[in-house]
């Protein structure tokens, strides 16, 4: 309980002397006929009224306009109400909206309830006048009692350590921690290899302006370097990580030499010599940025004949060859290739029973959305490199969306003779001396055709990283492809669920650089929103543990998903004694520790079981006409 | 049914026989679904460039739907990717044409637009040779089957024979080609054992009711070229349809006029070279002939020029050659014609040079028949005829099923 034990005297005070009648305020929204056309919301909030708990019952039109917040707001003040109720759309719309007014009008914002007659009511029982306005009469009955019963809460304010880290050096993470750093926010960077750049140094030109992928990854590893904010840490790992938001502990360590080729690349990103804590091995650090990139699908051997034939390459394979081929007829590996078949969707767009998964285990179903881009731009390079060259594209869709259209435009001016075949069936691979492929074309209802090439290119997809032991510490969620998921996808869409983590690039999903700057610099402005507090408010709805009742049995430990309960001795003078505590910070407030408690000695603040009961017995009760 | 191997360049290739840009094609089908010939179990033109793009040219010259677009253009109109199908179905019929002929001529006509220049001046300076110098009573003694201006009737007759014979040998073998070719590729379209099944009366019998469908349908009425073709013009001019089949008229009076006039008067009479008056209805056949084709070509060569609409907007080397050659023969042959009922020393200076012309384009005309656009005159009909056939015989399995018959079981009435 966040009250002090002085300000809960003062309050019990008040309350004998003043009144001891509640005075709760309910108003019945009719959501302009979206709900008054079904529920009688007059009725409603006449027998509402007639609750001795119930100083105004009102109903109006549009809650939520300006009037509707005004009509709160005087009566709060006009009529002394402690409680306040509104009855109309999900909360999920405009809870928020109602807890401002109350509040504003010197209430406690949880002494607030919503109650939902839109979707849960006249939406759904669009045809059952009656049953509607008695279902809506019950509804706000529970939720009166409920608030009754609802202490006033504080939100739990926590300090914020003001730095930051972003975890991956590669095209998102550079953004990230650039845009973080230009906030004066101080940022670790942290990247498991020699360099920066990630899969950026793969790559050829960056659509779309066909600047060099190298070029671009040095520009901003020059900044990088350059800007004093941001603190290096190369051939580094996490490798474990505790705590929650406005203080996570990132313990840091430092992996063997990486055989990675440096002289290839620019000397001046591995050099540490401005990194003034370069040795640091703890860091911690009020927010976190998860740019773990991903990694490339590596077919199977004898995949489409990879592995079986030297001339069976993968796309990031080739493109690393061209980088650094120069000729004028296109050799590989001692024999002119005059024919190339590139394949898309390897290792994405997996059917089960069809494709094989990676080693993962789990089936790649997703598509890549770069593959087919990168691939028909590399087919225009090849035309326009060896001019002579014939290329055939097996394709499943082509997905070069939006401006990215261009290149298939190119490719099919360049004559790259396109075979779309069918999902459930790969095409086939024969080496024996030469490649040969066959397939079925369904552009003419399946004729199987075949061609001999002098090299096959797979398009390999993205696939999720192997879980980095970070995500497995702070349990960050994945979706079912094993990529890091969203806490949600339109509403907070480089948020983790976990507070206080914030996702960039490809750790997410597969994405293309433009896509990934975006998602860095999204994931880089809301972590330096928090970031630039120096303490933070968390929703105070979190699970609290009774002392008394506790007998350290531990069995919420292992339920909570979070890591936000911990076990400890009890305290001086009780040496053995072990209880559990909560972390609210790293608290949800999902509950799921309430259930498994024998000793019911840990609740979620609000959501007491007497309070629910309460609630749950006063929607039960008949009412009467 | 077997893998075909893609044979990457054939576009490339086509490239000779127009211009068009269908590796642009995703194969949407938008003109597939604007031609307004598309029946339920044909895909053109959508799959017939499909079919280019995997290099499948024996499918694509076999097809029957080569010949069925009438080049109305809707379908270019229409293409999201400016491919210019119509102008695809076009190329292929000369693809088709040039790939029968079995001499070669033909592609390298395509190959080389100058070639076919050379090729008509080294021809006309051996038929001008042969008119001026040639002095037939060497071989056939003094005839004295002059004709007007002092040809000898002779050199024209042999020599047309013996290059007629030649030229008609070329058409068959071509013939024979397309014929090979559509029976080996198509096989899709036939039903297995049919061939068999049939009784020989039968397909004797359908093979002859498809040719004079086809013959007097397609050829002679053009009834689907006039039902199906789906462009339209304005009502002051005269439909395609008006235009090609005064051309095609022309051209069967023609050559009926000069048959028979050889048939009368060398074979009957014996005095090929003889006066004969206007009324003999011969020559008035010969006249109007020549007049319904001088109108035809006259439109087509006008609207081609000012493209008066799509459908005239796109003409190639072939065209214009052909049309022009045409347009040339009506004018000459009428001319000639009118010469002999003119007083004769009014036209006496001319005569030579309009009868060396006619000789040299009617030449040439069949000279180029095989090798250009202009043997569509043999094989659409023809691709038509065999597919009709195929179509015939099908149904009429199917409408006469031949096993023999079950050994009905014997019902007892009581
Ligand atoms: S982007 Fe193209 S190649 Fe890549 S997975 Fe998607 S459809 Fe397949
Ligand atoms: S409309 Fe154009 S793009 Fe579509 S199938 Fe026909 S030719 Fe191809
Ligand atoms: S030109 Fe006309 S008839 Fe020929 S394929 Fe196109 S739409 Fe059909």
């Amino acid at each position: 309980m966040i009250m002090s034990d002085k300000e809960k005297k003062d309050k019990k005070k008040a309350d004998k002397t003043e009144e001891t009648q509640p005075r709760v305020g309910v108003y019945v929204c009719h959501c302009g006929g979206n709900i008054s056309d079904v529920v009688d919301t007059s009725k409603v909030s006449k027998i509402i009224g007639e609750d001795p708990n119930v100083a105004v019952s009102k109903d109006f039109i549009f809650m939520c306009s300006d009037p509707g917040q005004k009509m709160i707001a005087d009566d709060v003040k006009a009529n002394h109400l402690d409680h306040v109720i509104v009855a109309s759309c999900s909360p999920r719309l405009h809870e928020m909206t109602f807890q401002r007014v109350v509040s504003d009008a010197g209430l406690n914002p949880f002494q607030y309830q919503h109650v939902n007659i839109r979707e849960q009511v006249s939406w759904v029982h669009s045809h059952q006048h009656e049953e509607a306005t008695d279902k809506s009469i019950r509804l706000i009955r529970g939720a009166i009692a409920s608030v009754l019963d609802q202490p006033p809460l504080e939100p739990i304010k926590k300090k914020m350590i003001q730095s930051a880290a972003v975890i991956g050096g590669g095209v998102a993470g550079m953004t990230a921690a650039l845009d973080l750093a230009n906030r004066d926010i101080p940022v670790h960077l942290i990247e498991k290899g020699p360099v920066l750049g990630g899969n950026l140094l793969n790559l050829d030109k960056l659509y779309p302006m066909e600047i060099d992928a190298k070029s671009f990854a040095l520009n901003l590893a020059d900044k990088v370097l350059k800007n004093p904010a941001i603190y290096l840490h190369l051939d580094t790992v996490v490798d474990k990580t505790e705590g929650a938001i406005g203080d996570f502990m990132l313990q840091l360590k430092k992996t063997e030499e990486s055989t990675v080729n440096k002289e290839n690349f620019a000397v001046s990103l591995t050099e540490p010599e401005k990194n003034p804590d370069y040795d640091i091995s703890v860091l911690h650090v009020g927010s976190f940025i998860m740019a773990t990139g991903h990694d490339l699908y590596e077919p199977y051997e004898g995949e489409y004949g990879y592995k079986k034939s030297p001339f069976v390459v993968t796309l990031p394979d080739l493109i690393k060859y061209l980088n650094i081929y120069r000729g004028n007829t296109f050799v590989y590996k001692g024999k002119e290739i005059k024919t190339v078949a590139m394949i898309h969707c390897v290792g994405s767009r997996q059917i089960e029973g069809v494709h094989q998964p990676p080693p993962s285990g789990i089936l790649n179903t997703n598509c890549s959305r770069v593959c087919c881009t990168t691939t028909l731009q590399q087919a225009n390079r090849l035309k326009s490199l060896f001019p002579k060259i014939q290329i055939y594209d097996l394709y499943r869709d082509i997905r070069t969306y939006g401006e990215k259209e261009h290149y298939y435009e190119e490719a099919s001016k360049n004559n790259v003779i396109f075979i779309k075949y069918p999902d459930e069936e790969s095409p086939e691979v024969e080496i024996n001396g030469s490649l040969k492929i066959k397939t079925r074309d369904i552009i003419t209802y399946g004729l199987e055709v075949e061609m001999e090439v002098d090299m096959i290119v797979l398009a390999v997809g993205l696939i999720p990283r192997i879980k980095p032991h970070i995500i497995t510490d702070l349990s960050l969620p994945t979706g079912n492809n094993g990529f890091l998921q969203e806490a949600h996808v339109k509403l907070r869409p480089v948020e983790s669920s976990v507070q206080g983590v914030f996702l960039a690039g490809t750790a997410q999903g597969p994405k293309d650089v433009r896509e990934s700057t975006t998602t860095a610099s999204a994931a880089a402005a809301k972590a330096g929103a928090i970031l630039t507090k120096e303490s933070i408010n968390l929703s105070p709805f979190v699970a609290v543990v009774d002392t008394d009742k506790c007998q350290g049995h531990a069995l919420c430990v292992n339920e909570c998903e979070y890591n936000a309960i911990t076990i400890h001795d009890k305290g001086v003078g009780e040496s053995g004694v072990k209880i559990a505590s909560v972390d609210p910070s790293a608290c949800v407030g999902c509950g799921a520790c309430v259930a498994v408690c024998p000793e019911q000695a840990i609740q979620v603040q609000g959501y007491d079981i007497n309070k629910l009961e309460k609630e749950i017995s006063a929607i039960m009760l008949e009412v009467k006409q | 049914m077997s893998v075909l191997k893609i044979k990457p360049n054939l576009i490339d290739e086509m490239q000779d026989y127009g211009s068009f840009d269908v590796n642009t094609c995703f194969n949407c089908g938008t003109c597939t679904a604007t031609c307004p010939l598309v029946k339920e179990d044909s895909q053109f033109p959508r799959m017939l460039i499909r079919l280019a793009q995997l290099g499948q040219s024996d499918k694509l010259i076999a097809s029957k739907e080569l010949w069925a677009c009438y080049y109305c253009g809707d379908c270019s109109a229409s293409c999201p990717r400016e491919a210019d199908p119509a102008e695809f179905m076009m190329a292929s019929r000369r693809y088709a044409i040039a790939n029968y002929d079995v001499t070669g001529i033909s592609k390298s006509i395509y190959k080389n637009k100058l070639l076919v220049f050379l090729y008509m001046l080294i021809t006309g300076i051996i038929i001008t040779a042969g008119l001026v110098y040639a002095d037939t009573s060497r071989f056939f003694g003094n005839t004295d089957h002059k004709l007007m201006g002092g040809y000898y009737y002779e050199t024209i007759h042999y020599g047309g024979l013996v290059f007629g014979s030649l030229l008609g040998l070329v058409i068959l073998l071509g013939v024979y080609k397309m014929y090979r070719n559509i029976d080996q590729t198509e096989p899709l379209r036939k039903q297995e054992g049919l061939d068999t099944k049939l009784s020989l009366s039968v397909k004797a019998h359908l093979l002859w009711t498809t040719f004079w469908e086809t013959l007097i349908n397609e050829g002679a009425l053009q009834k689907r070229f006039k039902r199906e073709d789906p462009s339209t013009q304005p009502a002051h001019r005269p439909s395609r349809w008006v235009i090609h089949m005064t051309i095609v008229w022309g051209f069967v009076g023609l050559a009926a006029a000069t048959a028979l006039d050889y048939l009368v008067k060398d074979l009957l009479l014996n005095d090929p070279a003889g006066f004969v008056p206007i009324w003999y209805p011969i020559r008035l056949l010969g006249i109007v002939s020549g007049l319904l084709m001088l109108y035809g070509t006259s439109y087509s060569l006008y609207f081609r020029w000012k493209k008066v609409s799509d459908y005239y907007n796109t003409s190639n080397f072939d065209d214009w050659l052909i049309l022009t050659l045409i347009w040339f023969v009506g004018l000459t042959g009428f001319l000639a014609t009118l010469f002999v009922y003119l007083p004769q020393n009014l036209v006496l200076g001319w005569i030579n040079a309009v009868l060396i012309i006619h000789v040299l384009t009617v030449s040439w005309l069949f000279m180029l028949l095989p090798f250009t656009k202009f043997g569509h005159m043999m094989y659409r009909p023809l691709a038509l005829w065999i597919y009709d056939y195929q179509e015939q015989k099908i149904a009429y399995a199917q409408s006469h099923p031949m096993e023999t018959p079950e050994p009905s079981p014997v019902l007892t009435i009581s």
